[in-house]
């Protein structure tokens, strides 16, 4: 049994089971909202950028306004950080935006399709896991800075200090658990995010790399 | 003025859109989910369609080109087709041989990666070698490398699908 046998019949086949569509109806298709995957991004993008911007005002807001020392330098670390992270989305939606149109070769349709997802789940995954570390270290460096500020003093005599009713031992079981804790946390933050990028875009991707590799062999 | 252009070329056309629908897609729904997605966008990119290319060719290229790069959300069953599937070219209670050979190869043909349905699509319709990796992007002996690696997998394909039946 071969193929060329079937040519005929194959091509008569693939034809039928369709209705034919009148002018009006494609009229109607041109209306609806395309599904593509570069416009699912492009929506995402929108969406953190707005997002990410409303935040950011909350951030710069208690850079200006928090009552302690180490609130006011954590927060305009983090609206400066933002910012970086901000620009870099717009440049990304401008990048989708420039995404040629379908009618180029399949080869480099595909490339730029991978290129594109591939940079943005990098990058999306770099800036979430970088941000752990700096907000651990970061923030434990302010904190112990401004311990003696009239603030964390107030607390201290408010009884609020929960160091204070400890004793050596279970303070550092506190804090070694604490540590622990923190660090299960960033691990399953690791974890989480690479998940849910994956089932994102992740699959859809090695689709297309799949795709690049039948391409290429 | 151009989209009544374009309609127009789509609406002679559309056999190349359902053609591609139809091997990429088992289910009616994503069928005419794909349908509308590469009107879409082949309207997008009609606009910088300069006629270097036949339209037909042209709109192969962007039909292919969406139909692989096409994103679901759900995958609504696998992506096997089952010869109740496929259109009945004759009403029979005990199909001919060379019907149900015919439909064997159809169920092999859908078996296939997207890149070979692709492949296939384009050489079903007579295009030569050259055509076809102009259009993957492809020398014309990768071509025929896959080209006869796509030939012999369908017959041990199909043969299975016969021996089954």
């Amino acid at each position: 049994m071969d193929l060329d046998q079937f040519k005929t019949e194959l091509k008569t086949k693939l034809a039928t089971d369709h209705i034919n569509r009148s002018d009006a109806d494609i009229e109607l298709l041109l209306k609806k909202k395309t599904v593509s995957i570069i416009d699912k991004l492009k929506k995402s993008l929108w969406f953190e950028i707005i997002i990410g911007f409303i935040i950011n005002f909350g951030f710069v807001y208690a850079a200006f306004d928090a009552g302690m020392h180490s609130m006011r330098i954590y927060f305009g670390f983090f609206s400066i950080l933002m910012y970086l992270f901000l620009i870099y989305l717009i440049y990304l939606l401008s990048r989708t935006n420039k995404i040629k149109t379908p009618d180029q070769t399949i080869k480099s349709n595909l490339a730029s399709y991978i290129h594109l997802i591939d940079e943005f789940i990098n990058r999306y995954l770099q800036f979430t896991m970088a941000l752990i570390p700096i907000c651990l270290i970061f923030a434990g460096y302010l904190g112990y800075s401004d311990a003696h500020s009239d603030l964390v003093k107030n607390a201290y005599q408010s009884g609020y200090n929960l160091g204070a009713k400890m004793n050596g031992t279970q303070f550092t079981i506190f804090i070694v658990s604490f540590i622990i804790v923190t660090g299960f946390g960033a691990y399953g933050m690791f974890h989480f995010t690479k998940w849910y990028l994956k089932k994102l875009y992740g699959n859809y991707l090695n689709e297309l790399k799949q795709c690049m590799v039948d391409l290429q062999n | 003025m151009a989209q009544q252009e374009f309609v127009s070329l789509l609406k002679t056309h559309q056999n190349i859109v359902h053609k591609v629908c139809n091997l990429y897609m088992d289910q009616y729904k994503d069928r005419e989910d794909l349908f509308q997605e590469i009107t879409l966008q082949a309207w997008k990119a009609y606009q910088t369609f300069r006629g270097d290319a036949k339209f037909s060719t042209w709109l192969y290229r962007v039909a292919l080109n969406t139909a692989i790069t096409f994103y679901r959300k759900e995958k609504r069953s696998p992506s096997i087709y089952t010869t109740d599937d496929l259109p009945e070219m004759a009403s029979q209670d005990e199909p001919e041989p060379i019907e149900a050979q015919l439909k064997a190869m159809y169920t092999a043909i859908g078996d296939l990666s997207k890149i070979d349905k692709a492949i296939v699509m384009l050489y079903l319709e007579d295009y030569a070698y050259q055509e076809i990796g102009e259009m993957m992007g492809i020398t014309a002996n990768n071509v025929a490398v896959k080209m006869n690696r796509i030939k012999t997998k369908l017959k041990e394909q199909s043969q299975k699908y016969m021996d089954q039946v």
